[in-house]
């Protein structure tokens, strides 16, 4: 019995095999697709923040009739992986490739590697900017997506106007991952910018939470054993700022403690209607999206003006939210 | 039978992949795209080379991505502060930093006669922050044509980086196959007692084991630095299990023993070919990550139900 179930296996194994074989010799010659085609090098799509983005990408693109391909590396933090798909996606011979890279290194190789096959490529995550391209001689079509260092500045001044009472600000800083540019970018700014508003602000700590929510709970946590008056924590995204959102409630202090995060996802909103967070700046990714499509038929239509172009952000608040008159709010997703 | 032969399993099993790319995207099976596949496999294949002598030797070695990150920045520091310029010094200096960090990776494990899991997870976390210290948490960026021209040129019209892979993968199956030394690390994977009553200077071959593991991973961080210009502190994390999944899906026995270089040759191709066919193809990543996933069990299965059959 065993003997026979051996011999129907291999049987079958063995022309599957030729099969294979087979096809993969007589298949060489197959056509490519007509149909016109954008491909989107995204990051990490299990995040709000590119999830949102992608919805108004494929959105316009297919508006326009145009197939959108939607690729993303398995493993954000590997970084090569971001060069091998822009090489995989650039094989297909796109109409126009839009990549938010890992780093400013990856972004222009891609580009590098696009160019000596004629394929436009664009920035959508900022991370690239001209003078970089033009530096390193290589042909960016545009650039846009959310400026992280306008992120920091922009909640710093919203930290500023609201605690005019308030000379001597404690702040905690929690930051991206190590070496992630918006997890660096977004506090450095933050801090500069608060600093000049608010010269006595104390910053008591600004240490890395990993963008994990988790580890922003736990740095809240320990930092509100120290420093029992903390005013404010200001969080690199909305994942750690949830996390330290939950801290704060759970010592009781939701009252004393601002929270702001960055991204505006729907959990963030979620808590700031409920009252444990008490705001997000959102770079609005739906409109980052949508725009840079819509940029890319200005470069086909030979229209684009400006090549640089970087996302409207507003900050997000219960007020706002809870009104609805900023007309922007269509685009937050 | 060919069913107990894990080599020829991995072979036909890569041609199935193959085939079923085929036939499924018109992108596939072209000279570009192969290259392309091999380019974006020479990071991952150099580290799986190291990681086949380790796993011959009855180890494990969760270092070696750090370990390649910190080459990559080292080179890439002394090429843009240090004033170097020759890319062979470069390429040795990736080299012997691999080697440097893997040899004091042997021997604490002869000091400490720890399990090299403990060791090298612990030198994993050391390699890192070394590297994180060193660049300042940020990638060096920009660096001299005459060193990206070894990532991203071409001579005779084959990516550079994959000659690289190629080399790498020839000079292993060397040492593995035909050496001495190649004989004793597998007879001491096979059995530490044997090969230590057999005469053979276990200490010795152990921290040599490990310091070419570590110059591997150190030649596979001056190929990611030269393909992506850049010496990167957080480069080619989780790499590490990657490469043992590239080295297990080629045959080897994970405790020791048995290994084979084209085995894991033909585990890096399935990986890439597998990432290649189904980004060509559109599928969405977290597809991707659970097929590598049923690759491996399936792999695993093939081996056990060829094991019975034998």
């Amino acid at each position: 019995m065993k003997k026979l179930l051996k011999l129907v296996v291999f049987f079958i194994a063995k022309k599957l095999i030729f099969l294979a074989v087979f096809l993969f010799l007589t298949h060489g010659v197959a056509q490519a697709a007509e149909q016109k085609e954008y491909i989107f090098i995204l990051k990490a799509l299990s995040n709000p923040y590119w999830q949102a983005l992608r919805d108004g990408a494929v959105e316009t693109t297919e508006a326009a009739g145009i197939k959108a391909t939607i690729l993303s590396p398995t493993n954000d933090a590997a970084k090569e992986e971001h060069l091998a798909l822009c090489e995989t996606a650039l094989q297909k011979k796109p109409a126009f490739l839009f990549i938010g890279p890992a780093t400013t290194a990856i972004g222009l190789e891609c580009m590098k590697r696009a160019q000596e096959k004629g394929i436009r490529v664009a920035d959508i995550d900022a991370t690239v900017t001209l003078a970089e391209a033009t530096d390193a001689k290589t042909d960016m079509v545009f650039t846009t997506g959310a400026d992280n260092s306008a992120i920091g500045e922009k909640v710093a001044e919203y930290v500023a106007n609201h605690t005019p009472d308030k000379p001597h600000l404690k702040v905690l800083v929690i930051e991206g991952a190590i070496g992630s540019p918006p997890g660096m970018l977004r506090p450095e700014a933050f801090k500069k910018k608060l600093k000049e508003l608010k010269p006595d602000t104390e910053i008591v700590n600004s240490i890395s939470g990993d963008w994990d929510r988790m580890k922003g709970m736990q740095i809240a946590t320990d930092t509100l054993t120290r420093t029992p008056d903390l005013d404010v924590i200001f969080a690199a995204n909305d994942m750690m700022a949830i996390g330290a959102a939950e801290a704060v409630k759970l010592a009781g202090k939701t009252e004393q403690v601002m929270v702001i995060g960055v991204d505006g996802t729907p959990d963030a909103r979620a808590a700031i209607l409920n009252g444990t967070m008490t705001a997000s700046l959102t770079q609005l990714p739906y409109l980052i999206g949508k725009r840079a499509v819509e940029m890319a038929f200005e470069t086909e239509k030979g229209t684009l003006k400006n090549k640089a172009e970087y996302a409207q952000m507003i900050i997000l608040t219960k007020d706002v939210l809870t009104e609805n008159k900023e007309p922007l709010l269509e685009y937050v997703r | 039978m060919f069913a107990n032969k894990p080599l020829i399993q991995c072979a036909l099993f890569l041609v199935l992949l193959c085939a079923v790319f085929s036939f499924a995207t018109p992108y596939f099976l072209s000279l570009d795209n192969m290259m392309s596949i091999l380019s974006a496999g020479a990071v991952i294949g150099l580290l799986a080379v190291g990681a086949t002598f380790v796993i011959a030797a009855g180890g494990i070695d969760l270092s070696c991505a750090g370990v390649m990150a910190l080459a990559s920045v080292v080179t890439a520091y002394a090429l843009k502060n240090m004033g170097v310029t020759n890319p062979a010094v470069a390429f040795l200096l990736a080299g012997l930093t691999g080697a440097f960090i893997g040899g004091l990776t042997g021997a604490l494990i002869n000091v400490t006669r720890a399990p090299s899991f403990i060791i090298t997870l612990g030198m994993m976390s050391i390699a890192r922050a070394l590297a994180l210290i060193l660049a300042g948490g940020i990638p060096i960026y920009g660096l001299a044509e005459n060193i990206t021209a070894l990532g991203q040129g071409r001579v005779f019209g084959m990516p550079a980086a994959v000659l690289f892979l190629l080399g790498g993968f020839v000079l292993a199956g060397y040492l593995l196959g035909f050496t001495r030394f190649g004989r004793h690390i597998l007879a001491f994977g096979d059995s530490a007692m044997a090969a230590h009553a057999t005469g053979i200077r276990t200490n010795l071959l152990k921290l040599k084991t490990f310091a070419l593991a570590g110059f591997f991973s150190g030649i596979a961080g001056f190929v990611f630095m030269a393909r992506t210009n850049s010496g990167d502190p957080s480069a080619g994390m989780g790499y590490e299990l990657m490469a043992i999944t590239a080295v297990i899906l080629g045959g080897a026995n994970l405790f020791g023993g048995r290994a084979h270089l084209l085995g894991t040759f033909m585990g890096v191709l399935c990986l890439g070919v597998l990432q290649n066919g189904l980004t060509l193809l559109a599928i969405s990543t977290f597809y991707q990550v659970l097929f590598v996933g049923i690759v491996l069990l399936l792999s695993a299965f093939l081996r056990r139900f060829s094991a019975r059959a034998s």
